[in-house]
């Protein structure tokens, strides 16, 4: 950057430099030529008149018609001053203004000077001739003598001086000087000249070059550099830039200490904000995943349930929970609560809230007992007066009763068949608010395929970008297609809903689920035996399942087991052969056969129905009707033992 | 499975009852075995509520037995669950099969 500014601006000045040289070379020629022309003038003139004089002095005056006796004169002198002076040709001319005519008298040159000089033949020779009007001005006597550039002869100076002679006629005697000469004479002058000039210029623009790196180049480079080791290092390198000069470098200098002054301010308390910031968010990040071990896993597949179940914090840590907790073999228990606020203070009261509730089930309590005591335990030491919601049930999955009481939490949805409904009773105080509050107690009944969802306000009240409420309706819309979309989570299902409507705005609330799913699962193991495919039979037909139903999941069944029977275990099977049968049901069927045989993908190359050609292939018939009978087909190859799963929907019979 | 065997002047109908699944199968199978002669072979399925592969390889057989015997060959009455099995497997364009 800096050797460029002084080189252009060196540049700049030079061409300045450049140009006024190219004037003075103008000028000083012009001047160098004038005088040496000036030069020439005088010296051909005074030679003329010595020319005249001569000639003068030896004839008793000149006159015309000369007789060879008087050019003899004139060629003699002519002939002297030519090889004695620095000209090139001496003639004599009898002028004639009026009738416009010259004659030669005599003429004499140098040898080889001028081309074109008339010969002796011309002598005495009377021509036409058109007289300039400086010749005319000269001849007349207007001036002294003529100095002119001759038209006559080529290249070269005439210089003239007039005489009258006796008989009044007028006679011009004339010298010339090649310009060959003038223009060398020219030369030589203004070589030096010229010389001198060159050297003055070049001169000037390194000085000027010079100057300008001194004071331009340096000053910038050293601030530049000053700059650099800044930005690299994040602090000053060395000593202050120097400030004294008074000129604008120093006040960039002076500009650049403060401005860098105040960064090294400002980083330091960066700095030190970060490390605090840093500090407390790995204390929340702990206390994040210390919160998440208190929550069960999001996923339990129990034989007659399924349940699956989500907590997003609003922040690193939240104030919702949901639980579970199978209490024995036939009763679980079933929670999801809301502590008001969000962040470390209510995830405390959470995990206390959490804990009670666990503690007076495992005691044996029912919902509403559950509910009362750990109401007073929370109001008791509750000095910051956080109230908690929450909805307390326990399932009986042999009966398939839900025992529920409410302390002002979200009433829970049931999906059964096609509807929805939502459960009434009860929406009691708030936790911890109060002591000796009481709680109501209600039951309902769960079948096979029936989903309960609970959830906190964080759904329903979740905004999206123009601060709009996701809103009750939209839940309960969302709900009602669950079954038709064929989803095999709800949670996931409503999640997907909620994130769609909140699209880019921040998360405002905790938002948690948790869905249950009755179903009824059956494990039966088998021996490689196509006769045992009659138990089989059996576990599908005892179902309370629709008949047409029945009939193709035996078929799939059927197909799959006879399969599994012939080619996964040889002629003769191994003792240890088994077939696991697994048969669950609730919104949809599963028929899950795992084998120990030889590894087997029998999802691999089945041929399609239209390709079925009964005539050509027996084999793969078995394969093709129960693969197109269910809805997926799921094959794993785990721990060396192949599963398969087949899935059918079970489609509501129209009412 | 019990298979009822009419014979009307050469036209012979067999008429299972029960599920014809792999176990049950092979009896359909001997019956149409022990046909010597016939100008007609009719399977009546009016009571055969389901069918599996085993079954169909049968009727399969079985159509190819009347044509050994230069017979007619034909599948009544059969019931939506039996021919939607008859169809995707295209047996229903290869033979005569009606409800």
């Amino acid at each position: 950057m800096k050797r460029t500014i002084s080189r252009k601006l060196t540049l700049r000045v030079a061409l300045l430099l450049l140009l006024t040289l190219a004037l003075l070379f103008v000028g000083s020629y012009h001047i160098v030529s004038g005088m040496v022309e000036d030069e020439m003038g005088h010296y051909t003139m005074a030679i003329s008149g010595i020319y005249a004089d001569m000639i003068n002095q030896e004839s008793s005056g000149m006159h015309i018609p000369i007789d060879s006796g008087f050019r003899e004169v004139i060629e003699f002198y002519g002939d002297y001053i030519c090889s004695w002076y620095r000209i090139d040709y001496a003639y004599m001319a009898a002028v004639d203004t009026e009738h416009n005519t010259l004659e030669l008298l005599g003429m004499s040159q140098k040898e080889g000077a001028v081309e074109e000089l008339p010969t002796s033949s011309e002598i005495g020779k009377v021509t036409e001739y058109v007289f300039s009007e400086e010749e005319l001005a000269f001849l007349r006597g207007e001036e002294l003598y003529f100095v002119s550039e001759s038209t006559r002869f080529a290249s070269s100076m005439d210089t003239a001086i007039s005489v009258t002679d006796d008989f009044g006629n007028q006679i011009a005697a004339v010298v010339g000087v090649s310009l060959e000469k003038i223009n060398q004479s020219i030369w030589e002058k203004f070589r030096i000249v010229a010389l001198i000039l060159l050297l003055v210029f070049v001169a000037i623009t390194l000085a000027l070059y010079f100057i300008i790196r001194k004071s331009v180049f340096r000053p910038a480079r050293k601030i530049s550099d000053a700059m650099t080791d800044f930005i690299r290092d994040g602090k000053r390198v060395g000593e202050k830039l120097d400030e004294s000069g008074g000129d604008e470098f120093a006040m960039i200098a002076g500009a650049f200490n403060r401005m860098t002054d105040e960064i090294d301010d400002y980083v330091k308390n960066i700095q030190t904000l970060n490390r605090e910031q840093d500090r407390q968010k790995t204390e929340l990040d702990i206390a994040g995943s210390i919160q998440k071990g208190f929550l069960p896993a999001e996923k339990l597949s129990a034989p007659d349930y399924e349940i699956r179940a989500m907590m997003t914090p609003a922040k690193d840590i939240g104030g919702d929970l949901y639980d579970y907790l199978p209490l024995d073999e036939e009763r679980t228990l079933i929670t999801i609560a809301d502590v008001s606020g969000k962040g470390l203070s209510a995830s405390m009261y959470m995990a206390v809230t959490l804990m009670l509730l666990r503690q007076y089930a495992l005691l044996g309590m029912e919902p509403a007992e559950i509910l009362r005591n750990t109401n007073n335990a929370l109001s008791d030491s509750n000095p910051r007066m956080l109230f908690v919601t929450a909805f307390v049930g326990i399932y009986n999955s042999r009966s398939g009763v839900f025992t529920y009481a409410n302390a002002g939490h979200n009433l829970p949805y049931i999906l059964q068949g096609r509807s929805i409904r939502r459960i009434e009773d009860g929406k009691n105080a708030l936790l911890g608010i109060f002591r000796d509050e009481e709680y109501t107690q209600a039951e309902t009944r769960l079948r096979t395929g029936d989903v309960l969802y609970l959830y906190t306000d964080g759904v329903n009240e979740a905004t999206d970008e123009s601060d709009a409420f996701y809103g009750m309706e939209r839940l309960e819309q969302r709900l009602k297609t669950f079954r038709a979309s064929h989803e095999e989570s709800l949670t996931e299902y409503m999640q997907q809903d909620v994130r769609a409507f909140t699209g880019s705005a921040e998360q405002s609330d905790d938002i948690t689920m948790l869905a249950l799913t009755v179903k009824h699962r059956t494990q039966t193991e088998l021996a490689p035996d196509p006769r045992e495919f009659e138990r089989v039979k059996q576990t599908i037909l005892a179902s309370a399942l629709p008949r047409s139903l029945q009939l193709d999941l035996c078929v799939a069944a059927e197909e799959i087991f006879i399969n599994i029977c012939s080619y996964a275990f040889g002629e003769t099977p191994p003792s240890e052969a088994s077939i696991r049968f697994t048969f669950e049901h609730y919104d949809r069927v599963l028929i899950r056969f795992e084998d120990n045989g030889t590894a087997y993908d029998p999802t691999e190359c089945v041929i399609a129905p239209e390709d079925y050609d009964i005539d050509g292939q027996i084999g793969g018939l078995g394969k093709l009707i129960a693969f197109s009978v269910t809805d997926e087909v799921h094959y794993a190859c785990e721990n060396g033992k192949n599963i398969l799963t087949m899935i059918k929907y079970i489609q509501e019979e129209p009412s | 499975m019990t298979i009822t065997k009419t014979n009307e002047n050469g036209k012979i109908t067999l008429r299972p009852e029960g599920w014809l699944d792999t176990a049950s199968s092979p009896e359909l199978g001997a019956a149409v075995d022990a046909i010597e002669a016939a100008d007609e072979l009719v399977l009546d399925f009016a009571q055969v509520e389901y069918m599996a592969s085993a079954g169909l390889r049968q009727v399969v057989a079985a159509h190819k037995k009347a044509k050994a015997l230069n017979a007619a060959f034909s599948v009544i009455h059969v019931g939506a669950e039996v021919m939607s099995i008859f169809r995707l497997t295209g047996i229903d364009k290869k033979m005569e099969i009606r409800e």
